[in-house]
């Protein structure tokens, strides 16, 4: 007899206590709609088909909590970015807002509520909190720096490191700010948030440029959300071995980490303090077979989930071309090796 | 000697300026310019190249790195066209069609071209068609792809395939790279080479030039 709810076993991980087994979590993303049957424009645009992909991909493959993933470039577009959503690939920017860095002076942090795109993504949110029962919904936000590489484009971004330190400061003064506007209205939908730093992985910075630059912003987004009893979860893709320290450093609460970095490095240095939640490898939901899949979810049990404080996870959003079969394996392996 | 050290540890620090200074000074001083090249220029990609094979250095090094090579090569290029300098190899390098990640691509143009190859970059979100456009224009020794997403990969194994059907595949060898792509993966696509960083490319490249002088 399973007695345990989706949220008891998420409580229980969050305590550093136990329930039946491991909780689990698919970031599903794109393909959501790909198994609810809607197109990418659908998924972008309709809230509706948004937070139904989302509920679809849950009664399919019940997850212990979600996360609406809206779209990456949502933040930029509200300030001005052309976002091209093409027919079968995640969306994609067109232009970039500080092309010119002295636009910066001309952008102002608008009201949420007045800005098309965020509404839809903040009714995708309510309607994925009432719409899927009994598991626990959270949202995302793009975090400072992945949003500053998205407005000034993150090659150039990495100059600007070398060449003007200040607009680099000034920028990301501009995104912190906005970030504590943004995740707030999240928030206010009723659901948990998750800040996700897609370009803060080191496969494209470097750990002077994480603590000269990102640091200082991430601790004072997380202390300005802790003084508010606001937890918010933080993500970063790829590899993140060389930053893990400093960004534990800026006392986050639950970190989720990408198949590339190594999860038994961060539960040695995290002492059991951080919630941790990752990182079967994506490229498995595609192509992995069920031996490879099994093997690669005993792995992260094996390493993280004594302690309890860990959520099985995805290491990121899972590919588009994902394959149903390989979500069963992942679910099915994560019964079989999670039972505490 | 220590003026051209000076040149590759500017290189290395990622600093344009110092070394578009010292190689005017060098040329100046009537130092060889095949050699500021190679010992200077070069040596200082190599080295940085090095420090990020073993995780010393890092993306933002090798772009700085980049940029600084080509404060240089600025000044010495128009003195290098005929001195006699031919390259070792002619690449063909381009993000597939539907990806329009263009940092490591644009990293290891810069390090295949250092190491001696001519590059012609077809940029991002390139068809098989543009591909297909410069191979079959003649003198194309690799063809180099770069994904950095799951769901561009596939576009890698149809562009070998348009290749294979314009009947010029077996003119070229095939290598692939980005952040999603793996050993295994190129071998699945039929592509010849796989490097998992711009550094690595060189030497896969090299390679992959041996075994196609071998073919013939």
């Amino acid at each position: 007899m399973n007695t345990f709810t989706a949220k008891d076993r998420i409580v229980a991980a969050l305590k550093g206590q136990y329930a039946d087994r491991v909780p689990v979590a698919v970031m599903f993303g794109l393909y959501a709609a790909k198994l609810a049957g809607f197109t990418t424009m659908e998924f972008f645009t309709s809230a509706e088909k948004h937070a139904e992909s989302h509920a679809i991909a849950c009664a399919m493959f019940p997850p212990d909590t979600i996360t609406v993933s809206g779209d990456i470039f949502l933040e930029a577009e509200a300030f001005g970015a052309q976002v091209e959503f093409p027919e079968d690939a995640p969306p994609h920017l067109k232009t970039l807002v500080l092309e010119n860095k002295a636009d910066l002076a001309k952008l102002n942090i608008p009201d949420p509520k007045k800005v098309t795109r965020l509404c839809w993504y903040l009714e995708a949110c309510e309607r994925a909190k009432t719409g899927i029962k009994g598991i626990p919904v959270s949202g995302a936000s793009a975090g400072p720096w992945t949003l500053a590489a998205d407005l000034r484009g993150l090659e150039k971004l990495i100059f600007d490191t070398t060449d003007d330190p200040d607009f680099v400061h000034k920028l990301m003064r501009f995104t912190t700010e906005w970030a504590k506007v943004w995740i707030a209205t999240v928030r206010d939908t009723g659901i948990g948030v998750g800040m996700g730093e897609a370009a803060a992985s080191c496969s494209v910075i470097s750990p002077k440029i994480y603590k000269t630059f990102i640091k200082p912003y991430h601790e004072e987004l997380l202390n300005y959300f802790k003084e508010r009893k606001l937890y918010i979860s933080l993500h970063i893709c790829g590899y993140i071995d060389p930053i893990m320290e400093d960004v534990l450093d800026t006392g986050v609460g639950m970190l989720s980490i990408d198949g590339p970095s190594s999860l038994k490095k961060l539960v040695e240095m995290s002492k059991g303090k951080v919630v941790i939640m990752g990182n079967v490898p994506t490229p498995l939901f595609a192509e992995g077979t069920r031996e490879q899949m099994e093997a690669a979810v005993k792995e992260c049990i094996d390493t993280a989930a004594k302690g309890s404080k860990y959520v099985l996870c995805s290491g990121c959003e899972i590919p588009f071309n994902s394959r149903k079969e390989n979500i069963s394996y992942f679910l099915e392996a994560a019964n079989k090796y999670g039972r505490y | 000697m220590s003026e051209l050290k000076l040149i590759s540890e500017g290189v290395v620090e990622g600093d344009a300026k110092k070394v578009g200074e010292l190689t005017k000074r060098a040329i100046d001083e009537g130092i060889d310019v095949v050699k500021i090249l190679d010992d200077g220029l070069i040596a200082g990609m190599e080295m940085i190249g090095e420090l990020f094979e073993r995780k010393e250095a890092f993306v933002p090094e090798l772009l700085l790195a980049a940029r600084a090579m080509r404060a240089g090569m600025e000044l010495l290029n128009p003195l290098l066209v005929g001195s006699g300098v031919k390259p070792i190899g002619k690449v063909v390098l381009g993000t597939v069609k539907g990806d329009v990640h263009n940092i490591g691509k644009d990293l290891v143009g810069i390090m295949l071209n250092c190491a001696g190859f001519e590059v012609i970059d077809v940029g991002v979100n390139a068809p098989p068609e543009k591909f297909i456009d410069i191979v079959s224009g003649g003198g194309i020794d690799i063809v180099g792809m770069s994904a950095l997403l799951t769901t561009s990969m596939p576009m890698m194994k149809t562009t070998i395939e348009a290749l294979d059907a314009a009947g010029l595949r077996k003119q070229v060898k095939i290598m692939i790279g980005g952040a999603v792509v793996t050993q295994d993966y190129a071998e699945s696509i039929g592509a010849d080479g796989y490097a998992s960083n711009a550094a690595e490319a060189v030497n896969k490249a090299k390679e992959l030039l041996k075994l196609k002088g071998d073919d013939k």
